[in-house]
């Protein structure tokens, strides 16, 4: 009980410090609530992600992580029973009302999912359909922002000359980052990371981990991580989750410096330290 | 094999057993089959003898007892039969799967499959009949006589239809869920994850659903001889009565003798050769793993 009372104390704060400076964050999260049919899974978070950052999204297993980033870009769309209440903003967008044009939030707001889920098809074609499907058709164009994006994340050299070959063919860090690449390439503003790494080995890690500090400067990064080792190192913001009686709640939330550092709440004190 | 092999350390007796009762029924259908390839090469030979093979493409008619060889027209009614038939039951069974899979309200969904299901084990004398009563008088109003190419191809597609959807749709339902989660990630929506993802992710199972439908429909030969009208001839047009290989068989079967039994046993080796160079080319072009 008295654990709850104190989330509360700690969000309210945070709500109060939202109308104050709103242009600094990419994301307005108000009460969002997710239910799977009749099972309350995150229940009233609301929290603020400030742009041009990486913030990080901490908790136990099972604690909604996913579910929250899948609220953020609507991919909480592909279940049939998932409900969301609440409003997720986007700049002014809400990314929940009716109107939205979802194509274009989801061209904003990329994704890079636990696995890599390139598509069977060439290394090529993968990126190519993004940017087709978003109304880029002249070729050289294409050419062009597909040899830049990959140069971006470093997988250039490996794939030049197999660029037609099945992108399935790659190993797992290269496919990463492949899924990476067809993010970047329809220029988002956000790239939501759902445990990027969790399928890699070190070195791997260590090139994603790279590439998100080169990323941080021109886009707003949230990251779901197990790996308290590297929210520390990658984050600027941290939110804590707790599976509180089967629901996800966000226990405290604030700078990495104040939630490794000095954390309000025993819960997230523990849980921080649980993995130094 | 191997994994037996390397995966427990004493070899068990039941797994032995098991291992040869499946060599044993392997081979077994293996030896049938080149016994049934054998049976219908003997009996071919002496019409090979005779006969030379251009004559089946270049004689004047189709009168064995005659001495009058021109297979050349149920060969090609054969191949426009499956040709026809594919070009409908594809198209068909690829919207019916994906409506399933991706807007049908789950009770219609499964209902439809079970239809389906059902339809696919309909014997073809029943789609022959159906069309013979049904759909033959429905051309009869476009053009007689009715009983014509047109109707066997609706015929056959109808029967092979079931299987091509069946197929199609177990690969979908079968197709990793994250492929349609990074389609939507990208802002695709739902129509175009189906066009650019969903069907290109599909490409060999349909190619190998299509494959299994046309060997069917060219191996099918009651419902084609019920309405096909098999009057031997090149058809003009889809309205024109035609007849097909295997219902020559079965048609004449019956009376041919000598040189003519053995004719029939020519149209036989075809349709097996036909059938063999599909399930052959169909194995490479789904091997090449390189294909993208
Ligand atoms: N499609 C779904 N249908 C019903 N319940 C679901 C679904 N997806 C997730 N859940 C439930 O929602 C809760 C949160 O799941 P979620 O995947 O968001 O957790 P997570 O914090 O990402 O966990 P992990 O760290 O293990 O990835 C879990 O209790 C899970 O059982
Ligand atoms: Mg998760």
């Amino acid at each position: 009980m008295e654990l709850l009372d104190r989330r509360e104390n700690v969000c309210e704060m945070h709500a109060e410090s939202v109308f104050n400076d709103s242009s600094r964050f990419m994301f307005c999260i108000d009460k969002l609530c997710l239910c799977y049919g009749n099972n309350m899974i995150i229940e009233n978070v609301s929290l603020n992600i400030p742009k041009n950052s990486v913030t990080s999204i901490i908790g136990p297993s099972g604690c909604g992580k996913t579910s929250f980033l899948c609220c953020l870009n609507r991919l909480t769309d592909l279940n049939e029973s998932c409900c969301v209440t609440g409003e997720v903003k986007v700049g002014d967008e809400n990314v929940y009302s009716s109107s939205v044009n979802l194509t274009e939030v989801r061209r904003k707001i990329g994704m890079l999912f636990q696995k890599p889920n390139l598509f069977p098809f060439s290394i090529w074609r993968n990126l190519e359909l993004p940017l087709k499907h978003h109304g880029v058709r002249d070729k050289e164009v294409i050419r062009l922002k597909i040899q830049n994006v990959l140069q971006n994340v470093g997988l250039w050299e490996e794939v030049e000359s197999r660029l037609h070959t099945p992108a399935l063919s790659l190993s797992g860090g290269q496919q990463q980052r492949l899924c990476l690449a067809r993010t970047l390439i329809l220029e988002p503003e956000v790239i939501l990371m759902d445990e990027p790494c969790s399928a890699l080995d070190p070195m791997s890690t260590k090139k994603i981990e790279e590439l998100i500090m080169e990323l941080k400067g021109n886009y707003t990064i949230v990251i779901v991580t197990h790996n308290i080792a590297q929210a520390k190192r990658i984050s600027d913001h941290v939110a804590f989750f707790w599976n509180h009686e089967g629901k996800g709640v966000l226990v405290e939330q604030g700078t990495a410096d104040k939630i490794f550092n000095y954390p309000k709440h025993e819960l997230t004190a523990a849980y921080v330290n649980s993995g130094a | 094999m191997t994994l037996s092999k390397n995966s427990t350390s004493y070899p068990s007796i039941a797994d032995s057993v098991l291992k040869w009762l499946l060599v044993a029924v392997g081979g077994l259908s293996i030896v049938i089959m080149m016994l049934i390839t054998v049976f219908i090469f003997t009996e071919s030979i002496s019409a090979f003898k005779i006969i030379d093979i251009e004559r089946f493409f270049f004689d004047e008619r189709w009168n064995p007892t005659a001495g009058e060889f021109y297979m050349l027209p149920m060969l090609v009614g054969s191949l426009l039969l499956m040709a026809g038939s594919i070009a409908i039951a594809v198209p068909l069974a690829v919207l019916v799967a994906v409506f399933n899979n991706f807007y049908a309200p789950k009770v219609l969904s499964v209902a439809c499959r079970r239809l389906v299901e059902i339809l696919a084990g309909i014997p073809s004398v029943v789609y022959g009949l159906w069309g013979l009563v049904t759909l033959v008088p429905m051309i009869i109003m476009i053009q007689s006589p009715g009983t014509s190419l047109l109707a066997g191809i609706i015929v056959l597609a109808i029967m092979i239809f079931p299987t091509i959807t069946i197929l199609i749709d177990s690969a979908i339902r079968s197709l990793p869920k994250h492929y349609i989660e990074a389609s939507v990630a990208i802002g695709l929506k739902r129509w175009s994850t189906i066009i650019s993802v969903v069907l290109p992710a599909l490409r060999k199972s349909i190619f190998a659903g299509s494959i299994l439908g046309a060997a069917r429909a060219i191996g099918e030969t009651m419902a084609v001889l019920m309405v096909c009208g098999n009057v031997v001839q090149l058809p003009d047009s889809v309205f024109e009565p035609m007849r097909a290989l295997t219902s020559n068989i079965a048609l004449e079967m019956a009376y041919a003798m000598e040189l003519h039994r053995s004719s029939l046993f020519v149209s036989a080796l075809l349709l097996l050769c036909i059938v063999f160079v599909m399930m052959f080319g169909k194995e490479m072009i789904l091997r090449d793993k390189n294909h993208v």
